[in-house]
């Protein structure tokens, strides 16, 4: 299905629905294509911390230490 | 002489389209104020857009900072240098699939210098609230632009294919010194 794009003449004022060009269409696929992978890295990256911080409070923990304590850390 | 602000063209997304943009940018003015006010037609919590100029399409000649306070507490700080066809806007706040949200994406887009013959800065203010709490975001950024052509069009675009939200605008400023 094509993709449009509504474009505003300022000089005239005159309103067109235009069918983006092939490089338009390209640039949108290959910024969506990176800002996926971005997002994905990110989100793994995330997990990870996650993962890391609940584990070393574990160790914390078994070690002796308070919520409280390791809150201070 | 006064200085004046007047608005120089506007743009209003039918729903229709992925991307909204406004081009024959009067090149008289000093400066160029741009405002955006949209959200995108997705099922996703938010999105990202992005907004291009001249109708340029290649990575190299856009480079951004931005930061950004998240709902969560948390700071985005993220650098896009010659990696995306146009300035990358987190967090675009969307309808969730049908209707009219809410919130929507409020962009400010000052663009000092706009027909210098030299690589550009503008500075971006937004505040991209979605339902405050889910990936809303209030923050700023810096905009680079390596290309000596005048800004002479803007567009407003969502890279994953869905449209622009009916009633979303780009509004163009001029701004003349005194």
């Amino acid at each position: 299905m094509p993709s449009y794009k509504l474009v505003v003449d300022c000089s005239t004022g005159e309103t067109s629905k235009i069918e983006l060009t092939a490089d338009e269409i390209a640039a949108m696929e290959a910024n969506a294509a990176k800002a996926a992978e971005e997002r994905a890295a990110k989100e793994a990256a995330a997990e990870k911390t996650a993962a890391d911080k609940a584990s070393g409070n574990q160790k914390l923990k078994d070690l002796g230490l308070t919520d409280d304590e390791i809150a201070a850390l | 002489m006064a200085a004046t602000f007047d608005e120089i063209g506007t743009v209003t997304a039918d729903g229709t389209t992925t991307s909204i943009e406004v081009t024959g940018i009067d090149q008289s003015y000093d400066d160029l104020q741009v405002i955006f006010e949209f959200f995108v037609n997705s099922s996703s919590q938010t999105v990202e857009t992005f907004i291009s100029v001249n109708s340029d399409t290649s990575v190299s000649t856009y480079n951004s900072d931005t930061m950004i306070y998240e709902a969560d507490g948390s700071y985005t700080y993220q650098e896009d240098y010659n990696t995306y066809a146009g300035w990358r806007m987190l967090n675009s706040p969307t309808n969730g699939g049908s209707g009219t949200p809410y919130y929507w994406a409020n962009i400010i887009i000052d663009m000092m210098q706009y027909t210098a013959t030299r690589s550009k800065s503008f500075i971006a203010r937004h505040c991209t609230e979605n339902v405050w709490g889910i990936n809303g975001a209030m923050g700023a950024a810096g905009l680079g632009y390596r290309n000596t052509a005048a800004i002479s069009s803007i567009k407003l675009a969502n890279a994953a294919g869905n449209n622009i939200g009916s009633g979303s605008t780009i509004t163009v400023y001029g701004i003349k010194n005194s």
